[in-house]
C-alpha cells in the first residue's frame, strides 16, 4: 500500500467517530450499538501505547486483506503466522518479518505470549479452532460466517460464554460508519414503520482463484465445495441477514426459497443462484437474491419503510413524500447529537428541479459505497474498525457487547437457508438454537 | 403532501413540504409534546398552503391573478389580507427608492383608492409579483401563529432563501447559518447567528442569472452579487434582500436609514 492510502486511512479512522456526530464522545449511538464502545476515543486512549500481540491462522486473501489493515495500526503487533498451505504463508511472512510461522495450529495456540487469534481460515476450520483458541486462553477473532454446521455456531457461542474470552466475528457493517447512521435513521422511524427488507448481491464471475496447479482444486477453490462451504449464504447472504436484522431488532420465523448451480456448471457443488424469502413473526418479508452470473444491481439491503426507503450500501435514503433539505438533515442530526456546528443552509432562492425523479439524500456528507465485486474486501467498510476494536478488546480483556449474537444469528439463518433449498421445504427456525439475546427479543 | 417526523430525543418535530411558493419548506418546531407539535405542523401547512393558494400569480384562480385582470379596466376591491399586503408592498417601494417593486415597473401607476379600499392600472396591463415578499409575510404570520401557540423555539427555512427563528439553538447558542455560495456550491461566504430573528438572501444563480430585474432600468440583473439581509421583521428581511440586491452602494447607504435592526451582507462574488 502506498503512502498517501496509509495516510488516507489514518484519517479516515481518526474522523470515523467524528463523523457519526460522536463528538462528545456518549452518542446515543454507543448506548444503542455498545459494541462501538470498544473502538471510540475513550477505547483508545485506554489502550494507547499497548499493543494486543497477535496471531494470523490462514494467510490467505481476506487474512492478508487483515495484515495489511494490522500493520497500519498502533496497538497491534503480529507475533505470529500459521497456514497450511506454504505460498499462502510465505507471502505473509515477507509482510512481517518478525513473526513466528506455523503450518499447524495448535503449535500457535501453545505460544504464551499470543494474546489474540485471528481466523480467517476456509469455513470448516472456523470452529475447531475458535473453540480450541478460546479454550487455550487466547481472545479471538474468527471471520464469518461463524460455522457451516447450526451445531459448530452454538458450540463456538457457548465455549465463548463458558472461557470469558473475548470472541469477534467478522461482521464488519456493524462498525460501518454509513451503516450505524442508517440504523440510527431507521430506528428513530425516519423511513417510518419497515413494511420490507429486499436484500441481494449480483455479481458477473465464476468465484474461482487461480490454481497454480489441478490438485490444489478443493483447497484453493474450497468456497466451491459443500465439504468446506455453505456457498453464497454463508459467504455473501450472512452479512446481508445480519444487516436486515439489525434494522428489524428481530430474527426471521421461518424461511423458504430455492437454489440452483445454474450458470456455472463447472463441478461445483454450492448453489450460483439462490432466491429465499425468510419471514418476520410481525409479517415483513426479507427476499433475499444472489446471482454471480449477471451484475447489474450489485449488492445493496433496501429497507422498506411506510415513509421513505434505506440503501445502506450505497448510503442512500428516499422519502416518500418529500425530501427534506439536505442542510436541515445535517441540523436534525446534530441536535441529535447534542452538536453544535454551523449549517450551511441559506442562499439565493433554491428553484425545483425539472426532473422529478427520485435521487434520494446521502446518510453521510462522504460516503465509501462498493459495487459488490471485490471477494477480499473494500476501504471503508468497517472492516478496520472492526479489527482495531478487535485489539483493543484483546488488550482490555473486554468483549465487545452485542457482536457475538448478532454474527451468531446471520450464520445460523444463512445456515437455514441452504436447508430450506436443499430440501424444498420451508424451514422454521429452531429452538434449539436460540440463545439469549435482548435485542431480538 | 407534507412530511413530519418527530425526534423523541431532541422533542423536536421536522416539518417538510417539497413544493409550495415555488420553493421548499422545512421546519424544526420545538417545545411541545408530539401530538401538539404535529397539530402546530398541520396548521402551518394549512396556512401557509392558503397563502400560496391567494398570492400565486401563476395561478390564473389566485384572488391575485382576478384582482390584476380587473383591475386594468376597473377600480377593484379585494379582500382585507390583501388590501393590507398591497399596502404594505407600496410602503416598501417608497422605503426602497423605488427598488422593491412588485410591479417590476413602476408601482406608482397603480392607483390605490385608501377609502374605497380599490387599486385600478388604469388601463394599464401589471402583473402583480409578489415574489420577493411572499414567503416573508408568510414566515411573519407562522412566527405570529406559533408564538400564540406557547411555541418560542423554532427554525423555518423557506427555500433556503428566507430563515426564521424563535429563540436559540437547543445548545442554548444563536442558530449559527453559513451563507453557500451559489457559484461554488460548498464554499461558504459567510455565517451569521440567528436569536429569535429572520435572514433573508438573494442574488443570482448560476443557472438562473437573470431573473430579477431592475424596475427603474427594466434591466435584468447582471453580475456576481449576494445579498443577505438579517432583520428581526421578516418581511423586512425579504423586501431588502431583493431590493439591496440592485441597489449600489450609495443607494444602499440611504435606503438603510429607513429602518431599524437590520444588518446587510453583501457579497461580490468574484
Amino acid at each position: 500500500m502506498n503512502k498517501k492510502l496509509i495516510e488516507k486511512s489514518l484519517i479516515d479512522r481518526r474522523s470515523f467517530l467524528k463523523d457519526m456526530g460522536y463528538l462528545g464522545g456518549a452518542g446515543l449511538a454507543l448506548f444503542t450499538f455498545p459494541w462501538l464502545n470498544a473502538c471510540t476515543g475513550t477505547a483508545r486512549k485506554e489502550v494507547a501505547g499497548e499493543k494486543a500481540k497477535l496471531a494470523i491462522i490462514g494467510t490467505g486473501s481476506r487474512g492478508m486483506y487483515h495484515i495489511g489493515n494490522l500493520l497500519k495500526m498502533q496497538n497491534s503487533e503480529i507475533v505470529a503466522l500459521c497456514d497450511n498451505f506454504e505460498p499462502h504463508l510465505r507471502q505473509a511472512a515477507a509482510l512481517v518479518p518478525g513473526a513466528r510461522v506455523f503450518s499447524d495450529y495448535r503449535e500457535v495456540l501453545a505460544l504464551p505470549e499470543v494474546q489474540g487469534v485471528l481466523i480467517a481460515t476456509p469455513l470448516d476450520q472456523h470452529a475447531h479452532i475458535t473453540i480450541d483458541s478460546l479454550k487455550a486462553g487466547k481472545h479471538t477473532f474468527c471471520e464469518k460466517a461463524m460455522a457451516l454446521r447450526m451445531e459448530d455456531c452454538l458450540a463456538m457461542y457457548n465455549t465463548y460464554l463458558e472461557t470469558g474470552k473475548v470472541l469477534y466475528i467478522g461482521q464488519q457493517r456493524l462498525f460501518d460508519p454509513k451503516y450505524i447512521r442508517a440504523m440510527e435513521m431507521v430506528h428513530s422511524g425516519v423511513i417510518g414503520e419497515i413494511t420490507d427488507i429486499r436484500a441481494y448481491w449480483f455479481r458477473n464471475n465464476d468465484w474461482r482463484r487461480p490454481l497454480p496447479d489441478p490438485s490444489l482444486e478443493r483447497k484453493i477453490n474450497w468456497r466451491l465445495y459443500r465439504e468446506y462451504s455453505g456457498g453464497l449464504m454463508t459467504e455473501l447472504a450472512s452479512h446481508q441477514l445480519q444487516v436486515a436484522n439489525w434494522a428489524m431488532k428481530m430474527i426471521p420465523e421461518s424461511v423458504m426459497g430455492m437454489g440452483d448451480i445454474l450458470f456455472w456448471k463447472d463441478g461445483r457443488e454450492v448453489y450460483d443462484s439462490v432466491n429465499l424469502i425468510y419471514r418476520y413473526s410481525n409479517g415483513v418479508k426479507l427476499t433475499y437474491e444472489s446471482n454471480i452470473s449477471n451484475k447489474f444491481n450489485g449488492l445493496e439491503e433496501q429497507i422498506l419503510g411506510h415513509k421513505g426507503t434505506l440503501e445502506p450500501e450505497k448510503g442512500k435514503y428516499f422519502l416518500e413524500d418529500a425530501q427534506p433539505a439536505p442542510g436541515i438533515m445535517q441540523l436534525i442530526n446534530q441536535i441529535e447529537h447534542s452538536v453544535f456546528d454551523r449549517i450551511a443552509i441559506a442562499g439565493p432562492s433554491w428553484v425545483p428541479e425539472t426532473a422529478s425523479l427520485n435521487k434520494g439524500e446521502y446518510i453521510l456528507p462522504r460516503n465509501t459505497a462498493h459495487d459488490g465485486s471485490s471477494s477480499v474486501g473494500v476501504a471503508g467498510d468497517g472492516s478496520e474498525q472492526l479489527v482495531e476494536a478487535f485489539c483493543n478488546s484483546v488488550i482490555t480483556g473486554r468483549p465487545a457487547e452485542n457482536l457475538v449474537e448478532e454474527a451468531y444469528y446471520s450464520s445460523i439463518l444463512s445456515l437455514l437457508g441452504i436447508q430450506a433449498m436443499d430440501e424444498k421445504t420451508l424451514k422454521i427456525f429452531p429452538e434449539e438454537y436460540k440463545i439469549p439475546y435482548s435485542r431480538f427479543a | 403532501m407534507g412530511y413530519s417526523h418527530y425526534y423523541e430525543k431532541s422533542g423536536m418535530l421536522h416539518g417538510s413540504v417539497p413544493l409550495i411558493m415555488g420553493t421548499r419548506l422545512d421546519a424544526l418546531i420545538f417545545g411541545a409534546d408530539q401530538v401538539k407539535l404535529n397539530s402546530i405542523w398541520n396548521e402551518v401547512l394549512t396556512e401557509t398552503e392558503r397563502l400560496h393558494n391567494m398570492l400565486n400569480r401563476f395561478d390564473p384562480e389566485s384572488e391575485l391573478s382576478l384582482l390584476t385582470h380587473d383591475a386594468v379596466h376597473s377600480p377593484s376591491g379585494m379582500s382585507e389580507e390583501l388590501w393590507e399586503i398591497l399596502l404594505e408592498c407600496r410602503k416598501y417601494h417608497e422605503l426602497t427608492s423605488g427598488f422593491f417593486d412588485i410591479t417590476l415597473t413602476d408601482l406608482t401607476g397603480v392607483l390605490f383608492d385608501l377609502k374605497e379600499r380599490t387599486v385600478f392600472f388604469n388601463g394599464r396591463e401589471f402583473s402583480l409579483d409578489l415574489g420577493g415578499y411572499a414567503k416573508g409575510y408568510a414566515l411573519k404570520k407562522i412566527r405570529n401563529f406559533l408564538v400564540s401557540r406557547g411555541i418560542n423555539q423554532a427554525f423555518f427555512n423557506f427555500g433556503n432563501s428566507s430563515v426564521m427563528t424563535l429563540g436559540n439553538h437547543p445548545s442554548g447558542k444563536p442558530w449559527p447559518v453559513g451563507i453557500d455560495n451559489p457559484f461554488q456550491p460548498g464554499q461558504q461566504l459567510g455565517t451569521v447567528e440567528l436569536s429569535g430573528n429572520s435572514l433573508s438572501t438573494s442574488g443570482n444563480l448560476p443557472n438562473r442569472r437573470l431573473h430579477i430585474i431592475n424596475p427603474g432600468t427594466r434591466e435584468f440583473l447582471k453580475g456576481r452579487k449576494v445579498v443577505s439581509v438579517v432583520a428581526e421583521s421578516d418581511t423586512e428581511a425579504e423586501v431588502l434582500s431583493t431590493a439591496l440586491l440592485l441597489a449600489d452602494h450609495e443607494a444602499t447607504e440611504m435606503i438603510v436609514k429607513n429602518f431599524e435592526n437590520i444588518t446587510v451582507h453583501t457579497f461580490n462574488v468574484p
